[in-house]
């Protein structure tokens, strides 16, 4: 039997970026995913994730973030395919809301170029909109969005090239720590590591026992529509956006429209609500479309896009893994000293940071340690 | 005979332990590069200064050189008070370890702007450190920051001799 250096356990959005950061430092390594490399079933479809710096969750990801962004370029630079489009990111929202709080202090704590708008700028420029008169306007002119199939099928393309073993639709049923390394019993086969990193997204908790009742996956919905001024909702003409409009708790966001030449489908305007939704299984998920799903859309429409018009083209959930303070935990597991590590519960804003999640991962993997302040996404917090 | 195996597991242990000292500087390393990241973006000198040699010396992006910490402090906080919204950001990509003589080099790309009257400038290249381990902490002793792109300003049509 094989013995490798290191086996990953999901091949999503922070899989895919560790086995690459892995094979690159000349680790053997298996890279185990129990659906097909990209898939919908948890939490990276979908086109297009915002990638912002004014992180108002927590001014502590500045630091990775900039070290997303530049591995974000080293990938586009390798591979020479973009996965970082700049359109800029509108934000709305009461003063007093996190989402504006949060985000002014991350942009003055970083020095993050974070421009307010007044009113009369917003309806020339961004007409589209329906805001409340008291809502503050910013504009953060390098946020825009990252493209999570091409990015993580592009990952994995180059950790296979660099000798990665790549094992799609191949379910992982149990691991264990023994003193001669590590076993994961799969649905096809045993394979032995001296590390295991587990980026199994909503199904982390089931491979992580003792973190799982910190880890809670929900179900969310995604939308795509269509407005009667289609063309002023085309990139270059609208912005990503995020809007908090204190009337209900979370916060709503959107893209502008995406050529589907270019980027794939669904076709059309993508919006969504950000706010986690009850505990559910991800293995017994509903996935079926409900009036309450589309209701929670058309509250998007109607309040803040009354002059688009805009139906319904396609809608999709998804899954998020929520913690109890929506920090990620990016650990070595509980008990398992430095042999298994783990980046989980992300909380529905993950995907931005894979490309520095990947490297972290490798590091503490590797090394036992990173460069990057990840003491606040300890597991440890939960202790 | 014993002493060949003996001889051979003293290299393996004596090889590995090089690799992990290797590996644990090459993380320090970008330690300090983070942290002099984040003095940047806090205007705090004091913090930037920590991680330089006194002899410290900067080939600019403009080809100004300067020389020695306290000189190279004293142009950070006149940037800093005058040139609005001023943020360096430097990303490293390879760190290289002389453990024999403590020293390393790091490369990576760099990244600037700030607010002109005319535009944000936006300013970025390749740039590569000398570092130093002294008593046990590694100092950058050198920076060249080669520029490769500047927009926004009409600073960038200003060519530097």
């Amino acid at each position: 039997m094989k013995q490798y250096d290191a086996i990953v356990i999901g091949l999503g959005s922070m899989g895919s970026s560790t086995v690459y950061h892995l094979a690159k430092e000349g680790m053997s390594v298996l890279g185990l995913e129990q659906f097909d490399i990209t898939h919908d079933q948890g939490s990276h479809a979908g086109q297009s994730r915002i990638i912002r710096k004014s992180y108002y969750e927590h001014p502590d990801y500045v630091p990775i973030l900039e070290r997303a962004y530049h591995n974000w370029r080293v990938l586009e630079n390798i591979t020479g395919v973009e996965v970082y489009h700049r359109t800029g990111l509108l934000y709305f929202g009461n003063p007093e809301h996190q989402l504006i709080k949060g985000s002014k202090l991350s942009a003055s704590t970083y020095n993050i170029p974070f421009h307010p708008m007044n009113d009369e700028e917003v309806s020339i420029k961004y007409p589209h909109f329906e805001v409340p008169q008291d809502h503050e306007k910013w504009f953060e002119p390098d946020a825009g969005f990252v493209t999570p199939e091409r990015a993580i099928l592009l990952y994995v393309q180059l950790a296979m090239r660099l000798g990665a073993d790549i094992q799609a639709k191949e379910k992982v049923l149990h691991w264990n720590r023994r003193p001669d390394g590590i076993t994961v019993t799969t649905d096809k086969g045993v394979y032995t590591a001296r590390k295991l990193i587990i980026t199994a997204g909503p199904w982390a908790g089931k491979l992580i026992p003792t973190l799982s009742g910190n880890l809670s996956p929900s179900r969310q919905v995604v939308a795509w529509v269509k407005p009667k001024n289609w063309k002023d909702f085309e990139m270059g003409n609208f912005p990503c956006w995020t809007l908090a409009d204190g009337m209900k708790p979370g916060i709503y966001y959107g893209f502008p429209i995406l050529d589907v030449g270019k980027f794939g489908g669904p076709i059309g305007l993508k919006l969504a609500y950000h706010y986690p939704t009850g505990k559910t299984d991800p293995d017994a998920v509903s996935r079926i479309i409900t009036e309450a799903d589309e209701a929670e859309i058309r509250y998007i429409l109607d309040n803040f896009f009354p002059n688009s018009n805009a139906e319904l083209l396609t809608l999709k959930t998804c899954l998020y893994t929520n913690t109890p303070d929506e920090n990620f935990i990016i650990d070595f597991a509980p008990g398992q000293d430095e042999d298994v590590v783990i980046a989980a519960g992300f909380s529905g804003h993950g995907f931005k940071f894979a490309s520095a999640i990947g490297e972290i991962m490798a590091d503490l993997a590797l090394k036992g340690k990173t460069f990057l302040p990840i003491g606040f996404l300890s597991a440890k917090r939960f202790a | 005979m014993k002493t060949i195996p003996h001889i051979c597991s003293m290299i393996y242990f004596l090889l590995i332990s090089m690799i992990a000292t290797a590996q644990s500087d090459d993380l320090l390393i970008r330690e300090a590069r983070t942290r002099s990241n984040s003095a940047i973006a806090a205007r705090d000198t004091t913090a930037l200064a920590a991680e330089w040699t006194e002899d410290f010396h900067v080939i600019s992006s403009r080809n100004s050189e300067v020389s020695g910490k306290a000189n190279n402090r004293h142009l950070f906080a006149n940037e800093f008070q005058t040139k609005k919204n001023l943020i360096y950001i430097r990303s490293t990509d390879k760190v290289k370890v002389n453990p024999a003589w403590n020293m390393a080099s790091e490369s990576g790309q760099w990244t600037g702007s700030w607010q002109e009257p005319d535009g944000l400038v936006k300013i970025g290249g390749n740039y590569f450190a000398k570092w130093h381990k002294l008593k046990g902490v590694w100092k950058i002793r050198a920076e060249i920051f080669v520029p490769l792109y500047c927009t926004g300003s009409v600073f960038c049509d200003k060519t530097p001799f």
